[in-house]
């Protein structure tokens, strides 16, 4: 589209997009460097990436009196204003997707005392990729005004889901298998779900950028693949 | 970190250009303003708005004492301009009014060509050495008041022939020839049409790096747009004066709010 | 309870304001008719009254200028020449006549000396005229071309019949037999008189040779005189009293005497001017000056008026931006606002001149009526100071003489007076198309 006539406005606008994008940036490191500290037991990273989530959390309030403001000095209609509310939302879903991972930065001190469940860590950790992943192509969807890459990490979210499905049941079987393990396995299950909850919540956004870039929520409801809330596993082991 | 404030702050910190204290303004028996206190920055835009009637033009009209023309007008108080009272004696209102230009509501070109339009200021005030230096500011003025690309091959063309948006423009650049340090605008998009307003308002945010803008505007929706700081003016008295996105997202007199939501007229 | 109305029948009460609109549109129409129906009468009759005094009947005589009654001792000296008045010159338009009347052939019983009376008596002095700017013609035929006397031409434009010529002592009725049988010779002919036109009022006796040119020079002088007066003097007033003069009780005193100066009776002017200018200051009586001057006073107010309807019809926005730019209210009002306003002064000016042009009333009591203008004033002092007419004078004094044919010579003056006013209106209408400016 081409520009606005107020130049000014147009600047407000790229200034808004900067500081998500900023934001996100933030965000997908603190997944990365959470994960990384979960598979080394690197309590000082898990430290910064505590630490971090605070500067996470001042821009999402400095977002939203951004948008505040130009919404109340321009009146944005159509897509401007799909543009600023989108925003609002993306930057209160990214401030909890950065609280999920300051969680299992802080769980991690916990875990590091504790010896490795077997396999389930680097599970783990491939599922906070995929959901970085997620991320990644959600924020570049939003900047290129890609529906269709958007709706691709709509679909995504069914891996997730299946990841977290399968770990599920890993940890009912190693709870089952040794008492010792229960803690870790609590500790573990903790975090598997939030990682499962920012996979949910960076679909939400997708969501929002499609509704960004064509003006209408995507109707179809997406693939719910989380089925823990039916699984049962009796005591031979299924 | 903070880009945003870190900008508020700075149109915070630049100096008055004028200051007003204590202005009341008679019409006749009428009471048209009272008791008004405001500091209006240089290079800003300073708005002022408020209903009908409220005296934001009549304000306007005391700082290049337009108000002089009208028998019946007494204005008291202390107005000062680079901190000298316009108002002393020793003043020539002509010579404030090369300082201190205005444009109008309408369009108002001179029914001469766009050249002499723009010529016309500093020929009276002397401020060309000759034709060259003529040609010179009246092409400095065009470009000020981005019109320049569209009239210079018709510079002899009458400036009654131009569309409403570009008259506008071109009463602009006539302001702007007589290298005032203030620029007064009543009202000067409530004649032209959504585009040529626009184009007008990136004009008046272009000139601010330059002059001090004061616009009186009815539409809040324009003032929000182009101002930094803004003045509300009710039944003559200023209510609240501020910077603007502060009026408008939070003011402090409840009048202010009630005016700006569309609650009183 | 509604009534079902259709927009395609036409209720009772519409039909009959549609018949009274009618029914008005139809009396403006014929009140339209009746007055051009009256203006078209008008102008016939002044168009048929009025175009017989364009041509005037000449007699063209090849005429001995005889030294012997010239010139009698050869002398060839102005002077000596000059003595020979026009009486002298008589006997030789006598011969000329004879001549051309044996030539014709025709039998009267009237005597020779009796054909003299066809001819105009300003024909002699024609003659002596052209011999002492010419003496060394004397000896010499020269052909000229006379004026026909009066009554002559009365009869070529159906004035005068025999039966009318009965008791007439200018011309007997066998004198036509004689005009007859010249005119059939082509010695006689009627044709474009430019002297009417050009040239100088004549005595009450000599109708043929009266003209409005003079008159119109007084006229003219008069005209200059209220242009170079008013024209400042009533712009000035009207700049001032619009844009300068501050709104108190003296202010409007001043503009409704303006007003009412302008519904005062012209005659009123021609006493003030009697009193002030001829009485008081002694100025030539009967003079364009003096004449100009009253009606300097008379076109004064409307010139006001006019002005100042242009000024206020200049929008002040105009004002405003001029002084926004630092303009003085001087510097405004020249620069912008009387340049603007000048297609509307002008018009009025015009107007006004050529209402002034028509003026006699006030002409009556300062002497411009009554006196014959006989001497084209040459150079530009005795223009305005040497007394004279003016054109509406003349016509009025035409009017008043006994003789038939001033009758029609007074219709002829205001034809071309007509011509006179339409052809300002005109200038008017031209100027101010080209001055107009669009804002």
């Amino acid at each position: 589209m081409t520009q606005h006539i107020a130049s000014a406005y147009d600047r407000d606008l790229e200034e808004i997009q900067a500081l998500i994008m900023k934001m996100g940036g933030l965000v997908e490191a603190a997944i990365l460097d959470g994960a990384q500290s979960l598979e080394t037991h690197d309590v000082a990273l898990a430290e910064k990436v505590r630490a971090g989530d605070k500067v996470i959390d001042d821009l999402e309030e400095q977002i939203n009196e951004a948008a505040a403001r130009v919404i109340a000095l321009r009146a944005p209609v159509s897509k401007d204003l799909r543009v600023l509310l989108v925003t609002m939302k993306l930057a209160g879903s990214l401030e909890r997707v950065g609280d999920y991972a300051k969680n299992m930065a802080k769980r991690t001190a916990v875990l590091a005392e504790m010896r490795a469940v077997d396999g389930t860590e680097s599970s783990l950790r491939r599922m906070a990729r995929e959901v970085r992943g997620m991320l990644n192509d959600t924020l570049d969807a939003y900047l290129r005004g890609d529906a269709g890459l958007a709706e691709s990490v709509r679909q995504h979210d069914q891996d997730v889901d299946q990841m977290y499905n399968a770990l599920f049941r890993e940890f009912l079987t190693f709870m089952m298998e040794d008492p010792r393990n229960i803690t870790a396995c609590m500790h573990l299950h903790f975090i598997a779900k939030n990682v499962e909850r920012m996979g949910d919540l960076v679909t939400n956004m997708a969501e929002q950028v499609i509704y960004l870039e064509t003006g209408v929520m995507p109707e179809e409801a997406r693939p719910k693949g989380d089925n823990t809330s039916v699984t049962l596993i009796d005591d031979e082991g299924v | 970190m903070n880009d945003m404030r870190l900008i508020n702050k700075a149109d915070a910190m630049t100096d008055t250009k004028i200051s007003a204290r204590g202005v009341d303004v008679h019409y006749g028996d009428t009471h048209a303003i009272t008791a008004v206190d405001v500091e209006i920055a240089d290079k800003t835009v300073t708005a002022f708005i408020g209903p009908s009637g409220c005296g934001k033009s009549t304000f306007l009209r005391c700082l290049n004492r337009m108000n002089d023309t009208i028998d019946i007008c007494r204005v008291t108080g202390d107005i000062r301009i680079d901190d000298e009272d316009i108002y002393d004696k020793r003043v020539d209102p002509v010579q404030l009014r090369a300082k201190v230009g205005m444009v109008f509501q309408k369009p108002n070109p001179f029914p001469k060509s766009i050249y002499d339009n723009v010529a016309y200021g500093p020929r009276i005030h002397g401020l060309a050495r000759g034709k060259s230096d003529m040609d010179d500011i009246v092409e400095r003025a065009l470009r000020r008041g981005a019109i320049w690309d569209e009239v210079k091959d018709r510079l002899h063309a009458p400036g009654t022939g131009l569309s409403g948006g570009q008259q506008q423009r071109l009463c602009i650049a006539r302001a702007v020839a007589t290298e005032p340090e203030v620029l007064l605008m009543d009202e000067p998009c409530s004649a032209l049409d959504p585009i040529a307003t626009a184009q007008v308002e990136e004009l008046i945010d272009e000139l601010r790096t330059q002059y001090c803008v004061v616009i009186v505007t009815h539409s809040m929706q324009q003032a929000a747009r182009v101002s930094q700081r803004t003045a509300f003016f009710h039944l003559g008295s200023l209510v609240e004066y501020g910077p603007t996105d502060k009026i408008f997202t939070n003011p402090e007199d409840p009048r202010t709010e009630s005016y700006i939501s569309g609650r009183i007229g | 309870m509604t009534v079902n109305t259709s927009l395609l029948t036409i209720d009772a009460r519409t039909r009959k304001r549609n018949a009274a609109e009618t029914r008005f549109k139809a009396y403006g129409i014929a009140a339209l008719a009746v007055g051009l129906l009256f203006l078209i009468a008008l102008l016939t009759a002044i168009i048929s009254n009025g175009t017989g005094a364009f041509k005037q009947t000449f007699i063209t005589l090849p005429v001995e200028l005889r030294a012997d009654i010239l010139d009698k001792d050869g002398t060839g000296d102005p002077e000596v020449i000059a003595k020979v008045s026009t009486f002298g010159y008589a006997p030789l338009i006598g011969m000329a006549l004879e001549r051309a009347v044996n030539e014709t052939g025709v039998e009267t019983p009237l005597p020779p000396q009796a054909m003299l009376q066809m001819v105009s008596a300003s024909a002699a002095a024609q003659i002596r005229d052209f011999v002492l700017e010419n003496p060394d013609r004397i000896g010499d035929t020269v052909e000229f071309r006379l004026l026909a006397a009066s009554r002559v031409d009365g009869y070529f434009k159906d004035r005068v019949s025999r039966e009318s010529l009965a008791r007439d002592r200018n011309l007997a009725p066998e004198h036509l037999d004689v005009v007859d049988a010249l005119q059939d010779a082509g010695v006689i002919e009627t044709s474009f008189n430019a002297a009417f036109i050009f040239g100088a009022d004549a005595s009450e006796s000599r109708p043929e040779q009266a003209g409005l040119g003079v008159s119109m020079l007084g006229s003219l002088f008069m005209m200059l005189v209220v242009l170079l007066l008013s024209l400042p003097i009533g712009v000035a007033a009207s700049i001032y009293l619009e844009e300068f003069a501050p709104t108190n009780r003296f202010t409007d005193f001043i503009e409704v005497n303006i007003s009412n100066l302008a519904a005062v009776p012209s005659i009123v002017f021609g006493i003030l001017g009697l009193a002030v200018f001829i009485q008081f200051m002694h100025l030539p009586q009967s003079a364009p000056l003096v004449g100009g001057l009253v009606l300097t006073l008379m076109t004064l107010p409307t010139i006001i008026i006019s002005t100042r309807a242009s000024l206020k019809s200049v929008p002040p926005s105009i004002r405003d931006a001029a002084l926004g730019v630092g303009a003085s209210k001087m510097q405004s009002v020249f620069h912008h606002v009387l340049p603007l306003a000048m297609p509307g002064i002008l018009t009025g000016t015009i107007l006004g001149l050529a209402q002034a042009l028509g003026e006699t009333a006030p002409l009556l009591l300062i002497g411009m009526v009554g006196y014959i203008a006989t001497n084209t004033p040459d150079g530009l002092a005795e223009g305005f100071l040497s007394p004279n007419s003016a054109m509406p004078a003349q016509i009025y004094e035409w009017a008043k003489r006994a003789d038939p044919a001033y009758y029609e010579r007074a219709w002829g003056g205001i034809i071309i007076l007509l011509v006179f006013l339409m052809v300002m209106n005109i200038i008017a209408i031209l100027l101010r198309r080209r001055f107009e400016r669009r804002w």
